[in-house]
């Protein structure tokens, strides 16, 4: 591979380019500044929807509590209707001597 | 703010990690300060321009932010990134390959008649490397920069790019054997 011509020209092509800069040194000022800012504005994008399902949390939290004294007030004070479980009562031992035959 | 405000000496890459992991966007400042070169230097081997160059690099420093989870400690954080920037490229080789070079090789190639027995100026060599580099398919072009611009060893190849060691020696030769044929053709025209 050695007596090939074509390889010891390819060989002296490669050491030659290895000498360039393989950039100019002022391109990397100020780089760190404009990833950041790449990193944030895609953040930006990404995130509404986050930031805005966090910021509906308090109408949520607002709403559960409201909901809650709303059905809380409008709930009638526990009474027991005696007449209708007398009802229920009758209607029990009606069926019961139906059946039966009683 | 922990890392950056404290005064005493520049803290480890662990310890940067860290801290950008609790959120010390600062932090992530220091690390790019810190391997943009190393990122910069790879890339520059692949574009085609200072504005690829730029945006190829910013790639690489989003992807270590959004993956930066995964980093696992068990290599040096400039391997870890290195390996990042490895893949950019050739990602952006892949979507580079679809186009035609714009530049035919003929071209430039007559700096390779001019000087075949004194020594020729480097950034001409680069320039007809580029163009016919650019005739390779991705896999070659990756894999003869790395080996020859950069002067990567096989394993250290095959460390960057996930590939075998075998896999890289077949693809190395492959791509020498397939530039030889694109230079002599273009010196023979």
């Amino acid at each position: 591979m050695e007596d090939d011509p074509n390889d010891n020209k390819l060989d002296r092509l490669f050491a030659a380019a290895r000498k360039t800069e393989s950039y100019e040194s002022e391109r990397i000022y100020g780089f760190e500044t404009r990833v950041m800012a790449k990193i944030r504005s895609k953040c930006a994008v990404e995130r509404p929807f986050l930031l805005w399902a966090w910021r509906i949390i308090p109408v949520f939290v607002a709403l559960i509590i409201f909901l809650e004294v709303w059905i809380y007030a409008s709930e009638p004070p526990y009474m027991i209707d005696l007449s209708a479980v007398a009802k229920i009562d009758d209607e029990e031992a009606t069926l019961t001597a139906f059946l039966t035959g009683e | 703010m922990g890392v950056m405000t404290e005064p005493e000496a520049v803290p480890n890459d662990e310890r940067l990690v860290a801290a950008i992991l609790s959120g010390d966007d600062e932090a992530f400042v220091e690390l790019v300060r810190r391997h943009k070169r190393k990122v910069f230097s790879i890339a520059a081997r692949f574009v085609r321009d200072h504005d690829e160059l730029d945006d190829v690099c910013q790639e690489v420093f989003i992807k270590v932010y959004q993956n930066l989870k995964k980093y696992r400690g068990d290599a040096p954080l400039e391997h870890w990134v290195s390996k990042i920037a490895v893949n950019a490229c050739y990602d952006a080789l892949r979507k580079r390959s679809r186009k035609e070079d714009e530049v035919p090789l003929e071209d430039v190639a007559f700096a390779l008649r001019d000087h075949s027995r004194d020594e020729m100026p480097s950034h001409e060599a680069w320039e007809i490397l580029r163009h016919a580099l650019a005739k390779l398919r991705p896999e070659e072009q990756m894999v003869i920069t790395l080996l020859n611009l950069e002067e990567k060893s096989v394993r250290e190849i095959a460390a960057l790019t996930g590939w075998s060691e075998a896999k890289v020696k077949v693809r190395a030769f492959r791509a020498r054997k397939e530039l030889k044929k694109i230079l002599e053709d273009s010196h023979g025209r």
